[in-house]
């Protein structure tokens, strides 16, 4: 087969790549070569694009039905890649400039690439979407003549298809930055996905879990769960009670504390899908002697900023509204949970959105656990994590904040077990759910998550628990201190049938640490009880 | 005479544009932090570690390691280290060509140190015989390599515009005609220097015309092309990758935004 190349983007296919011969995964899966998303059903390709690969990460672009709606695509996408380069831009001007100009096509990002490698598909490989990109720059927006498009390459047709596919390939990437590592000119490939993604928001196609039911919810209600204050403080009750008569104390959750010196910042999805979490903060919080509170009011009780990931604008109104209430709230500091996309919204991408006196100071809350540890305040007996760990890096919170050691200083006093995947810290690999694919589940595109995006994460579980693996008696556990990546491993595991065949399990680090509590006695990871 | 003039007006073109392109991406507006780990200027946390490491971070003075981010550079451009330790077949190209034009631009450096103190034999024409053959041997080497694999390998060659081309055919069109010019002994290249910066130098033979018309179009065409990556490598690293100062009152990047630049 001929190898694609960007101009291929435009081709008529029905579907330019699948993925039935993936990386072959360690034991005990090794039969396994993928497959892929097996269903794409006939009625999905009629209304959306499912050329590309058969998914569909875009759900709100639907098939033309006309000729009209064939070039408002096209127009509405070279008139946002005009102005990429200005400074409507400047947020990101200077590195996607850099990015743009001096890529020496060396290929070298595409080995650090974990979905490259997974597939082995040319459309994935980290500079295939940016020479898309360039070419359709040079030939539309460039300037220069005929014989400078030809130097430059700037020959691509800017059609409909091509533009819906590389669309959907924007939205192939987990925005991990991998790749830059790797670059001996320190560019970075991920910076194109996220501006053919912000073009197309501005265009109103973006995937519905992220944007509408995501931001716009968040926007409107204060939390993208949808949750409100009611609901949230039942929450909260029901959590007091469930998780006080499990660890046979009273637990008590601050919540709307006056001149608190903590605000506690949850992703409120954790409320809803994993609550032994925020339960876990509290008891640490609690008896690590902290002034401490959970917030009821509006945008202060969900950390999330999905705006990252697709739109710049949506992530400064979402920051800012947040910023705002949180600094209504009297609090000193803002101290963020276990999600690693809402560390980096809120502690860096935020950090230059207004004046230095108008922020709130906002920390990790790694550090602080570490420093419980170390401190003694609380007694941990590692005798009681007795299986085998290991630890999976959120990139937003390792790879782009250096976030790493806190961590680990806590799961070598907490976990006997506990030993590193490979690669690990500021290169491990992304969990295959980043920049929105760990919520992002229908028509198919779950499976694209599952069984590609996440391979390499799965891959690397497997292989940090080899000698364990098939003993289906040893509970092995993958710390995932992110609610992101632990939404995704949840996911790959149900697929993989890993926790029922093989006793893996995942969560997060408060857990494994309250586990560890010497004055709790019930074991309070669920698989123990 | 000519030719003296052409030879400054060329290298002063080289430093002007390139100071231009400096100024260039100087001037554009403070982006947002898209800090990337490890970052060198961490004191003390090589496993790529930041300052939010610790608890209440911005309450600790903030320290960077300045000597550490250098000694990084250097390694990036005198040993291509990212290359090297991630693309190691393509390195094997890249290095002996970067090699190449470092070992050229100390025999060019050796070139007027000869013409300026009249000192032409000694160490000072082995050293430039040194650096000129190692020069042209490992530039065109490295030069051919890349090219090579460019043309042979089609994961590198779809991506490959004609401008990218064309770029390595005049670098090594460029290397070939210096070493057909200069490569009968330095000797001449010796003396050409002392005439070109006297601006009394004779008028070439062909092939040292040629090589000298592509030298001059190239000091020129480098930093208006992509071939500036000495002035991106430096801000995608300094200013991107390893930015990652805070906003807090008093600092450089708190002024910036007061002064409403983001
Ligand atoms: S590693 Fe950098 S320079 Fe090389 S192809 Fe990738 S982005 Fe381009
Ligand atoms: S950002 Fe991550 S997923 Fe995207 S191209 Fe780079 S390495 Fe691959």
């Amino acid at each position: 087969m001929s190898l694609i190349t960007p101009k291929d983007l435009g081709k008529p296919a029905a579907q330019l790549i699948n993925y039935d011969d993936l990386m072959p995964l360690s034991a005990p899966y090794s039969e396994d070569k993928g497959g892929g998303p097996a269903e794409v059903k006939p009625e999905w390709r009629e209304k959306y694009c499912t050329s590309l690969d058969g998914c569909v990460a875009i759900d709100t672009l639907r098939q033309p039905q006309s000729q009209e709606e064939r070039e408002k695509l096209v127009s509405g996408f070279l008139a946002g890649l005009a102005k990429l380069f200005t400074d409507a831009n400047k947020g990101v001007r200077q590195p996607l400039e850099l990015s743009f100009e001096y890529c020496a096509k060396c290929n070298t990002c595409s080995e650090a690439c974990h979905i490259f490698q997974a597939t082995g598909a040319e459309p994935h490989r980290p500079i295939f979407r940016a020479e898309a990109l360039r070419k359709l720059y040079r030939k539309y927006c460039g300037g220069g003549g005929p014989l400078l498009r030809r130097l430059t390459a700037g020959d691509i047709d800017a059609t409909w298809e091509l533009i819906a596919r590389l669309g959907e390939l924007a939205y192939r990437c987990n925005l991990c930055r991998r790749c830059a590592q790797a670059c001996p000119l320190g560019l970075d490939n991920s910076l194109f996905a996220k501006e053919i993604r912000k073009i197309f928001s501005s265009l109103g196609l973006a995937p519905t879990p992220i944007h509408e039911k995501g931001s716009v919810l968040q926007l409107k209600v204060g939390s993208s769960t949808g949750i409100g204050k009611a609901a949230f403080l039942d929450m909260v009750e029901f959590l007091e009670e469930d998780i006080g008569e499990r660890i046979g104390r009273p637990l008590k959750i601050p919540v709307d504390k006056k001149n608190a010196d903590i605000l506690l910042y949850h992703n409120a999805g954790e409320f809803v899908a994993w609550p032994e979490n925020p339960a876990a903060y509290a008891i640490l919080f609690n008896e690590g002697g902290l002034d401490w509170t959970l917030s009821s009011e509006a945008m202060t009780y969900d950390s999330v900023n999905y705006g990252i990931w697709y739109d710049d604008a949506q992530a400064k109104k979402i920051a800012l509204k947040q910023m705002e209430a949180m600094k209504a709230l009297g609090v000193r500091r803002v101290v963020v949970g276990e999600c690693g996309h809402a560390h980096k919204a809120a502690a860096v991408v935020a950090d230059r959105y207004v004046k230095a006196e108008e922020r709130l100071p906002v920390e990790s809350s790694f550090p602080i656990l570490a420093e419980i540890v170390k401190s003694g305040k609380i007694r941990f007996d590692p005798a009681k994590n007795p299986f085998p760990v290991t630890l999976h890096d959120p990139c937003n919170l390792v790879r782009q904040m250096g976030i790493s050691q806190p961590q680990r200083d806590i799961l070598r006093a907490i976990a006997p077990g506990f030993r590193e995947m490979s690669p690990c810290g500021a290169h491990n690999y992304c969990c295959g759910g980043g920049s929105g694919f760990a919520i992002m589940n229908s028509p198919n595109f779950g499976a694209f998550r599952d069984h590609v995006s996440a391979r390499m994460k799965f891959d690397q579980i497997l292989r940090a628990f080899a000698p364990e693996m098939e003993d289906a008696s040893i509970p092995k556990y993958v710390c995932a201190p992110c609610s992101n990546c632990k939404g995704t491993i949840r996911e790959f595991f149900k697929a993989y049938k890993a926790t029922a065949r093989y006793n893996l399990q995942y969560g997060g680090l408060v857990e494994l640490m309250v586990n560890a509590m010497s004055d709790i006695e019930t074991p309070y990871l669920e698989f123990l009880q | 005479m000519l030719i003296g003039i052409c030879a400054y007006a060329a290298v002063g073109l080289f430093f002007a544009l390139t100071v231009r392109k400096f100024l260039y991406f100087a001037k554009m507006p403070l982006h947002g932090r898209m800090e990337l780990y490890p970052v060198p200027g961490e004191p003390g946390r090589s496993h790529g570690g930041s300052y939010m490491e610790n608890p209440e971070w911005w309450r600790r003075e903030r320290r960077t390691d300045k000597a550490a981010e250098f000694s990084e550079m250097l390694k990036e451009i005198l040993l291509i280290k990212r290359l090297r330790e991630n693309s190691r077949a393509i390195w094997w190209a890249s290095y002996p060509f970067h090699l190449g034009l470092y070992l050229l631009a100390a025999w060019t450096v050796l070139l007027v140190f000869a013409a300026l103190t009249g000192l032409t034999g000694g160490i000072v024409f082995a050293l430039t015989a040194l650096t000129g053959y190692g020069g042209f041997a490992c530039g065109l080497l490295g030069a051919l390599l890349l090219l090579v694999r460019r043309i042979a390998d089609e994961h590198y060659r779809v991506y490959t515009t004609p401008q990218e081309f064309l770029n390595l055919g005049l670098l090594i069109a460029l290397l070939l005609t210096g070493l057909c010019a200069w490569g009968g002994g330095f000797a001449k290249a010796q003396d050409f220097m002392g005439g070109v910066l006297r601006l009394q130098a004779a008028a070439p033979d062909l092939m040292t015309g040629v090589h000298l018309a592509l030298l001059f179009a190239l000091f020129i065409y480098i930093p208006l092309s992509k071939m500036s990556h000495y002035v991106g490598k430096y801000y995608s690293f300094h200013h991107f990758l390893w930015d990652n100062a805070p906003n807090l009152k008093g600092t450089k990047v708190a002024e910036e935004i007061a002064r409403g630049s983001k």
